[in-house]
């Protein structure tokens, strides 16, 4: 048996797919391909699908991961896969797993931004002054409900303005996975915050998966 | 640049991918080669919409005519509706993303009453005029077809155009006709006359209605040329009628997630209560090779996990041996399961369990209608209560422990001792449990009774029959939970509220129109959900437009009584319906058509008998 890592891109619409929603989407794509995958042997037989992470809804990605298992090689997955999906869900690449799901530290991820009455420089300022400070206290709901005063700086491992962006575009890494992760929806919140509303536009693209030596996760 | 507002409104509400389509196997088409546009509306969310067989034969048909585009459109949840109005945006379908108003053609499914004022808040929001009378020449062509449209004349005022019985056929050669009237440049009073010359269309601004001074209606008259009565459609053959070989598969969960196969339409059993059982005549059966090959290529190119077999009631198919085990040479190995959504208890085996339950065993559910063997005769529901309890014992016996039995109450010639009756069945199906040795071990039986106020329906032997008033489905509701003595026995009941606003709608006429508009005014949307519907807001529409409901509803009707769809011939013969009535009375059924023809008029509208003996 192979476990087999396909990565794929979530873009435009189909980011308001959701994640429950996705899976059923790709076990339908997979039924389809006719590709040879195993099935679970539980009392409720499925085949086996996972996704190392888990993408908010809402948020679009152009590196995303899904692991199935194949009982014997296959040729052309994405190909036959994509001719299976909607259009702006695309496997773009195919191999075998290399590491383990946990060795996911950190994402890379677009935001962007625009606003109607803020001149770029404005919504520029306000980004950054939002981010800016020895620590960013954010407030999170703990497991019980309450809430709890966290600090987020640590977590975001990097994060720099892109300088030939039409719109207002940052490069964020934070962290993602099963240790530490951020949404990357803090830096909208932060940024609505300072503005006293949610700026007319904003989008985040998630581009990389990285592990914690800074290495692409395959 | 981005449609920042479109995003906006898509972040706001709850469930955003209703609202985005972009689903594998969406029709899209080139515009400069399309001649004619078709907006196909379900009056109701994206998940019940797109459960519904109808949209995915239609949208397949329709479509399959290279210069037409049928693209869909479902009613927008209270959240997105908020949304439109706060930002003036238009209902738009999910192909192309066009308002409705851009459309040549607007079509509705008319699958219940309660849906009819989601009508007029899609046609509101879609830039379309709501009343008919106000369309002008570049306004769609508004028509509307499905089970409601056997009585469309509370619906008179909204849709243009009806279309009576089955679509496969009568969709297209509308949507021809309407080529052709483009491109003849014909005016909006032109293509709809010409239009309800084609057979099953029903053109009602070309009836004009007289009443009496104590509201029945003194007669119909039809203008020049038009047709009376106004006949359904037919398709002859279901085997040969177009089924599609994938449906557009949905990217959200919906309610009914499967392949869905109709193997039969129309029914052989006559149940008297049963509008479908007499609308949908005659009884034609797909062949099991067929139904075989069109399961097969729906889970290979839908990559569904669960095929249902549709119909009235499935396990009247001729060949439902062979059609299941055709089926079961490969759904096991493709891990597919199979439903059988409508099985009658008389035939319900050891061995049809067995067949449905290979891959993975679900619910059973029978509709034994009424409590006793006195009212099931009156409602011709041909069962007995030892069908009943050996149906129980069969399915208690292969692992089933709960068991579900749907009832209806109010029915014609119902006194108490049938509603206790109720109760009492559902006692001896809990005792023939706890009596079985083989029963399963450890585990304690559930036998859940739903009952449904019973809803007086058009073309129907109790068509003719007043409705129980408010107070006495609610006196018999108390009366059968005051009769159930077991905790393993749960009730559950329709609101009466609901069921009288959906009997004065099911059979109302073409005054009803202004109650519809006014409760939609005053705001109702969405009165098949708890979350939309007002009793309060009906009834003050009804006093607004100076109707009685109850007229409607609780008044028992003469056959000589001309009712608002008497002049829509759906191929039954009202005689035979007052004679069924007449039996129903005297407790007298009537055997099914495949045994003995009850001579209901439909063999003479099709030209031939139903069945060969």
């Amino acid at each position: 048996m192979i476990t087999e890592r396909l990565f794929f891109s979530k873009l435009r619409d189909m980011k308001y797919i959701s994640h429950l929603d996705l899976y059923r989407c790709f076990q339908r794509a997979i039924v389809r391909s006719g590709l040879d995958v195993w099935y679970t042997e539980g009392f409720n037989s499925h085949l086996y699908l996972s996704f190392p992470l888990a993408l908010s809804l809402g948020f679009e990605s152009s590196c995303e991961v899904a692991d199935i298992r194949l009982l014997s090689p296959e040729e052309d997955i994405p190909s036959r896969l994509n001719s299976c999906l909607p259009q702006d869900i695309r496997v773009t690449d195919a191999a075998e797993a290399v590491m383990d799901p946990g060795e996911i530290a950190g994402a890379e991820d677009r935001p962007e931004f625009d606003d109607l009455e803020l001149s770029r420089q404005a919504l520029e300022e306000a980004l950054c002054g939002s981010l800016s400070g020895e620590s960013i206290i954010v407030q999170k709901k703990t497991k019980k409900g309450a809430l709890k005063e966290v600090d987020i700086k640590k977590d975001i491992l990097s994060f720099e303005l892109l300088q030939d962006s039409q719109l207002l575009t940052a490069d964020a890494v934070l962290s993602a996975g099963i240790q530490n992760n951020l949404n990357p929806k803090v830096i909208l919140d932060r940024l609505s915050e300072r503005l006293g509303r949610e700026p007319d536009h904003w989008l985040v693209r998630r581009t990389r998966l990285i592990t914690k030596y800074g290495r692409d996760f395959r | 640049m981005a449609d920042y507002i479109r995003e906006k409104m898509l972040r706001a509400v709850q469930k955003p991918g209703r609202y985005i389509g972009g689903e594998p196997d969406i029709i899209k088409k080139d515009l400069s080669k399309v001649k004619l546009r078709f907006a196909f509306c379900f009056p109701d969310t994206y998940e019940i919409g797109m459960s519904h067989l109808g949209i995915k034969i239609l949208y397949h048909t329709m479509n399959s005519i290279p210069e037409v585009w049928c693209e869909r459109c479902f009613a927008p949840w209270f959240d997105m509706k908020q949304q439109l109005e706060l930002y003036s945006r238009r209902l738009t379908t999910l192909e192309s993303g066009d308002p409705l108003c851009k459309f040549d053609l607007v079509g509705f499914t008319l699958q219940y009453e309660l849906s009819y004022t989601n009508i007029l808040y899609m046609l509101d929001i879609g830039g379309i005029p709501v009343l008919s009378a106000e369309r002008g020449e570049g306004d769609p062509i508004v028509v509307a077809g499905g089970p409601c449209a056997c009585n469309p004349e509370p619906l008179a005022d909204f849709i243009d155009l009806f279309i009576l019985g089955d679509g496969e056929e009568v969709n297209n050669e509308l949507c021809r006709y309407m080529i052709s009237a483009k491109e003849k440049g014909l005016s909006r009073e032109e293509t709809l006359r010409g239009a309800a010359s084609i057979p099953g269309i029903y053109l009602p601004s070309l009836y004009n209605v007289e009443y009496n001074p104590d509201g029945t209606i003194k007669r119909l008259q039809p203008a020049d040329g038009a047709p009376m009565p106004v006949k359904k459609r037919n398709v002859s053959s279901l085997d040969e009628a177009p089924f599609p070989e994938s449906f557009v598969v949905p990217l959200i969960e919906v309610v009914h997630d499967r392949a869905t196969v109709e193997v039969l339409r129309g029914c052989i059993r006559g149940c008297r209560f049963c509008q479908a059982g007499f609308i949908y005549r005659p009884f034609r059966a797909r062949k099991a090779s067929t139904v075989n090959r069109i399961a097969s290529d729906l889970c290979a190119n839908g990559g569904f996990s669960e095929i249902s077999l549709t119909s009235l009631s499935t396990s009247d198919h001729p060949e439902l041996g062979e059609m299941l085990d055709d089926l079961l040479t490969w759904t096991a190995d493709r891990k597919v399961n199979l439903s059988l959504p409508s099985l009658r208890i008389d035939n319900f085996s050891q061995e049809l369990i067995d067949k449905t339950t290979r891959v993975k065993k679900s619910g059973l559910t029978f509709a034994p209608e009424a409590g006793t063997q006195r009212l099931r005769d009156v409602i011709n529901k041909n069962i007995t209560e030892e069908e009943i309890i050996s149906g129980c014992r069969t399915a208690f016996s292969s692992g089933y422990t709960a068991v579900k039995l749907y009832f209806m109450m109010g029915l014609p010639t119902e006194r108490d001792e049938d509603i206790v009756g109720i109760a009492e069945l559902a006692q001896k199906i809990v005792d023939l449990y706890y009596s079985l040795p083989e029963k399963p071990k450890g585990k304690s039986v559930s036998v859940n009774i739903s009952v449904a106020c019973f809803i007086p329906k058009p073309f129907t032997p109790f068509q003719f029959v007043a409705q129980d008033t408010e107070e006495e489905f609610r006196r018999k509701q108390k009366l059968l939970i005051s009769s159930v003595r077991s905790r393993k026995i749960s009730v559950s009941y329709h609101s009466s509220d609901t069921s009288y606003i959906e009997a004065v709608l099911a059979r109302g006429d073409r005054r009803l129109g202004r109650a519809i508009l006014s409760a939609y005014r005053d705001g109702a949307v969405f009165d098949s959900w708890d979350e939309g519907f007002s009793y309060e807001r009906w009834l003050k529409a009804f006093e607004a437009a100076g109707i009685d409901p109850a007229f409607y509803a609780c008044r028992e009707r003469e056959e000589t009584e001309i009712n608002p769809w008497d002049h829509l011939d759906y191929g039954i013969d009202k005689r035979f319906l007052a004679a069924e009535y007449g039996r129903a009375k005297a407790a007298l059924t009537t055997e099914p058509c495949n045994k003995k023809c009850s001579g209901c008029g439909i063999a003479a509208y099709i030209g031939r008998p139903c069945f060969d003996n």
